[in-house]
């Protein structure tokens, strides 16, 4: 008897102990991440953003991350977005117009928290279910840059049909192409095959859109601009120094950094409908001389002493 | 004719006394022969500049038969220290360190330019990208923002004195970050490039950076415009000879009226030059004391 009403008193203290300890140290937060690509600068922003989440977040709470990185194509988009959902995620992470429109088109209450989106207003992702941060490069100053090193008459312009943000790009350069009398030689890259037969040798400089397809074969396209004595401009950074001549970028930790303060925001129960979509504006500015050379221009010294990053 | 040895000895005399006059030369002539040094603040760049005063300090020299030889100083303000520490005879100067070099180190200005619209006034400027959706002093805050040198009177001073009439006394917090880039052409590349949300700089940099590139005027916006400022300013050294300084002077006003210095002006793009004075920088003394920054107004006014 008296054995009975100890393990009776045992199950009542943990029961009360129980309701002691915050909601939190109970529930696991569940986010579903859909990354396209594998991109080198959605995974920056993916890190500051697990960095400044955990940060942010309350001692005792446990995350668990499912990430997704599919091929940017509708299909392979489609599937990964049901396959987050499955998970039952309190919470949604896309990195790209084109992931966070897979994860939208899917039936779900999820909140989504959108980053890497070039200029997102233009894209229209907002709304009740979503909310998140974009970046826009001014890409008249690129080209800008670009013709203090080589006269530019004809631009290879690598862009990815298939992903939203690059085709935007491509768009954008089209109408300054038509104010510019510049001539766009468009080359869409879906696969290493479109590379190949990439007709490079028609333009004066690469122009590298913010494609993961294309930053999936940047060593390739590299190699190919130094064959062709080209000079590279893109809006990425260039962490891992492959080679491109100029780069005028958002930086990723910024931006990862900016998604977590929102995702926080929408785990403490704020709607994302009610917090407003930022668009992060201030840009660095790299030039990678060593490559210049390679290449055969010359980078003025008035403009690398503009930089953010000279690469010597 | 016939000399008596009386009298070439009177010729011999007269040749010594003449040589011994030149040798107690007045100190123009000294200076005729002597090389003037002088300084150029990094307006824009370096190398045009270097260009286009080369030819304005050819003509002089052709002129005077003064050998000038130039000088570029790495930053703005760098005057004040270069005048005290080395052999620098005069400079080319922004209205702020003219005024500083003026009031502290007693220099006179000479001459300024004449623009082609036939003025001799700069001002300053804070531009933003037309996309940025800032059109107010308030909607500034927590934006970052491009100055270009502490020691310039359009790039720093000016929006200086402007936020503190605003009531804005700390531009740390009130943006969210701030820096100096050095030069008026690098504080709009810097809003061009979406470095920094907005920037400042002087008029007459802009205009000419968008006659070289007309795309610029349709991506950014002027919000701000401060009250006509000198423009750059060729200050000299006190104690230089005072004919030596009329001398540039002439040269300088009169070269509207020769072909070869209207063919130097036009690679200027001026339309000649004018007489400077002390008072023209009592604006530059105002903003001064209107942005907060003592101990920096005239002493020897």
């Amino acid at each position: 008897m008296t054995g009975i009403r100890r393990d009776f008193q045992k199950i009542l203290l943990a029961l009360l102990l129980g309701a002691l300890l915050p909601a939190s140290a109970w529930s696991k937060t569940v986010i579903g991440v859909m990354m396209p690509g594998n991109s080198a600068y959605f995974q920056e922003i993916h890190q500051a953003f697990l960095t400044t989440l955990t940060a942010k977040s309350s001692a005792g709470t446990t995350f668990e991350i499912i990430v997704q990185k599919p091929f940017p194509d509708p299909v392979a988009l489609s599937n990964a977005a049901r396959k987050l959902l499955a998970a039952d995620p309190d919470l949604l992470v896309t990195y790209g117009t084109s992931a966070t429109l897979a994860v939208l088109h899917e039936k779900s209450h999820a909140p989504v928290i959108y980053g890497g989106v070039y200029d997102q207003f233009t894209a229209q992702l907002a709304g009740p279910r979503a909310t998140g941060c974009g970046f826009k490069i001014p890409l008249t100053s690129l080209l800008r840059h670009l013709r203090e090193l080589k006269k530019v008459e004809t631009l290879n312009v690598l862009y990815c049909s298939l992903e939203e943000d690059s085709v935007r790009q491509l768009n954008e350069l089209s109408e300054l192409a038509k104010e510019q009398q510049l001539t766009l030689n468009r080359i869409n890259l879906k696969n290493r095959e479109d590379l190949k037969k990439a007709p490079l040798a028609k333009g004066d400089a690469i122009f590298l859109t913010g494609s993961s397809v294309v930053a999936a074969m940047l060593d390739e396209i590299l190699a190919l601009a130094k064959n062709h004595q080209q000079p590279s401009v893109g809006i990425f950074p260039d962490r891992d120094e492959a080679g491109i001549t100029i780069a005028l970028y958002h930086d990723p930790l910024a931006q990862g950094r900016k998604i977590a303060e929102i995702a926080a925001q929408v785990l403490s129960g704020r709607a994302p409908g009610d917090i407003k979509p930022e668009a992060l504006r201030n840009t660095e500015l790299m030039f990678n001389l060593k490559e210049a050379k390679n290449i055969g221009v010359k980078i003025p010294f008035q403009l690398v002493a503009e930089a953010s990053k000279v690469i010597k | 004719m016939t000399t008596t040895p009386i009298a070439n000895s009177r010729i011999i005399c007269r040749v010594i006394v003449l040589l011994l006059l030149l040798l107690a030369v007045p100190p123009l002539a000294f200076a005729q022969t002597r090389e003037l040094v002088i300084g150029i603040e990094p307006e824009h760049n370096i190398f045009t500049q270097m260009e286009e005063y080369g030819q304005l300090v050819k003509y002089i020299t052709e002129k005077s038969g003064i050998p000038i030889r130039l000088t570029i100083m790495s930053r703005y303000g760098e005057v004040l220290q270069r005048f005290k520490a080395m052999h620098l005879d005069g400079a080319f100067l922004n209205s702020y360190t003219a005024t500083l070099a003026i009031d502290e180190l007693g220099m006179a200005p000479i001459a300024s330019p004449v623009s082609l619209a036939g003025e001799s006034v700069t001002r300053g400027i804070i531009f933003t990208r037309r996309d940025s959706n800032i059109r107010r002093i308030a909607e500034m805050r927590g934006k970052s923002i491009a100055f270009v040198d502490p020691a310039t009177t359009e790039g720093y001073l000016f929006p200086l004195a402007l936020l503190k009439k605003n009531g804005i006394t700390d531009i740390k917090t009130f943006f969210s970050h701030h820096f100096f880039t050095g030069s008026h052409a690098s504080a709009i590349s810097a809003v061009l490039d979406g470095r920094a949300d907005l920037g400042v700089a002087k008029e007459l940099v802009y205009q000419r950076q968008v006659a070289k590139d007309p795309s610029i005027a349709a991506e950014l916006v002027i919000l701000e415009e401060s009250p006509p400022t000198p423009e750059t300013t060729l200050c000299l050294k006190q104690d230089l000879p005072a004919d030596l300084k009329r001398k540039l002077i002439d040269i300088m006003l009169e070269m509207d009226q020769s072909r070869e210095g209207m063919a130097v002006l036009k690679t200027l793009g001026l339309r000649g030059f004018t007489r400077a004075d002390k008072a023209d920088f009592n604006i530059v003394r105002q903003m001064a004391k209107e942005a907060g920054l003592p101990g920096r107004t005239s002493k020897r006014q």
